[in-house]
């Protein structure tokens, strides 16, 4: 059982792009919605194309959520899930998580809290 | 690329100027494109909210929201914007049309069920009458079913807003059922029509498109004359 236990915003691991314990961290800083979800799908995209099957999504900088930007995190989801071994968490600040819930896509996602997955 | 993923794709890819009130595209149709809500747009909200015509007509609940609930505060703006159940796009039209010509929204949004509510407010009178209604709801319809993997999309509507309920039947949306005297507009009671549209009724609409395909992101013109 997953256990939702929002982090507060803190400043993400490493830069924009790094590594945290074998996983690949992509963060995304400010609004995840209608008009800049597409952003979230082209880094991942852009992850799963240089090979990488464990990734980790910093969203502690995220400022805002919308359906648009939920069904982006799900579309990031199924990218790196079809590949083989493909792993996609997430680090989620307390509005993401609280959105996340209200969505009722908690279930759907795993969530990290610290190093490691 | 997935189809998702396309959808998603960068609006600078999609083509066409930025809008002139600000905030970014999202679907550009061939009469009307959408664009994201702006604070810059909450002025309009307020007009728009106290405007009994589309009270009567519409009674949005989103306008009723802001003018009762949130008071008209700029907060809304940002309330909108974290609002996990609802997308709100501003629709615009092509030359000549300096403002908003209405609002088009889906809500009560379940991703994981697959279902949204549409609604779309054609707010200025002169716009109506016109497909621009017609093709707001088929454009974020599209973006409903391409972004959020909506599967079913309904929409209720007055009985006696016949433009509306032509409008919906134009983009394919069946009626499905009534919800007796559900309405009320101050002095009585009025039937609300429900109608619904299913993804591949969705995407049947979509094959009967006209394809309209700009060559390059300059507006079109003859060549001599500014477009």
């Amino acid at each position: 059982m997953i256990t939702l236990q929002p982090t507060p915003a803190t400043p993400g691991p490493d830069a924009a792009r790094g590594h945290s314990a074998g996983a690949a961290v992509v963060r995304l800083d400010g609004p995840i919605t209608v008009a800049t979800a597409w952003k979230l799908v082209a880094r991942v995209a852009e992850a799963v194309e240089r090979g990488e099957t464990r990734l980790l999504l910093d969203l502690t900088r995220v400022t805002a959520l919308d359906p648009a930007g939920v069904a982006a995190l799900l579309e990031a989801q199924r990218l790196v899930e079809q590949r083989p071994g493909g792993t996609l968490a997430l680090h989620a600040n307390r509005l993401v998580a609280g959105i996340l819930t209200t969505s009722g896509t908690t279930g759907r996602f795993t969530l990290s809290h610290g190093a490691g997955m | 690329m997935s189809r998702v993923a396309a959808a998603l794709s960068e609006p600078s890819v999609r083509g066409g100027p930025p809008p002139p009130s600000g905030g970014v595209v999202i679907s550009r149709g061939t009469r009307v494109y959408l664009r994201t809500l702006t604070p810059r747009d909450l002025p309009l909200l307020t007009a728009w909210a106290d405007d009994p015509f589309l009270e009567r007509m519409v009674g949005s609940e989103f306008l009723h929201a802001y003018k009762h609930v949130w008071d008209r505060s700029p907060d809304f703006y940002e309330a909108v914007l974290t609002d996990a159940t609802q997308i709100v796009l501003v629709v615009e039209a092509y030359r000549g049309w300096e403002r908003p010509v209405g609002l088009v929204r889906l809500y009560n949004i379940h991703l994981l069920e697959g279902y949204a509510f549409l609604e779309t407010i054609i707010t200025d009178q002169r716009a109506m009458r016109r497909g621009f209604g017609v093709e707001a709801g088929k454009l974020i319809s599209y973006y409903g079913v391409d972004v959020l993997g909506l599967r079913r999309i309904e929409a209720k509507v007055y009985e006696y807003n016949v433009l509306s309920m032509n409008a919906l039947r134009r983009n394919g949306f069946q009626k499905e059922g009534v919800l007796r005297q559900a309405g009320f507009d101050g002095e009585r009671y009025w039937n609300l029509a429900v109608f619904g549209i299913l993804r591949e009724e969705i995407e049947a609409q979509r094959k009967k498109d006209k394809v309209y395909l700009p060559l390059d992101r300059a507006p079109e013109g003859n060549g001599r004359e500014p477009a």
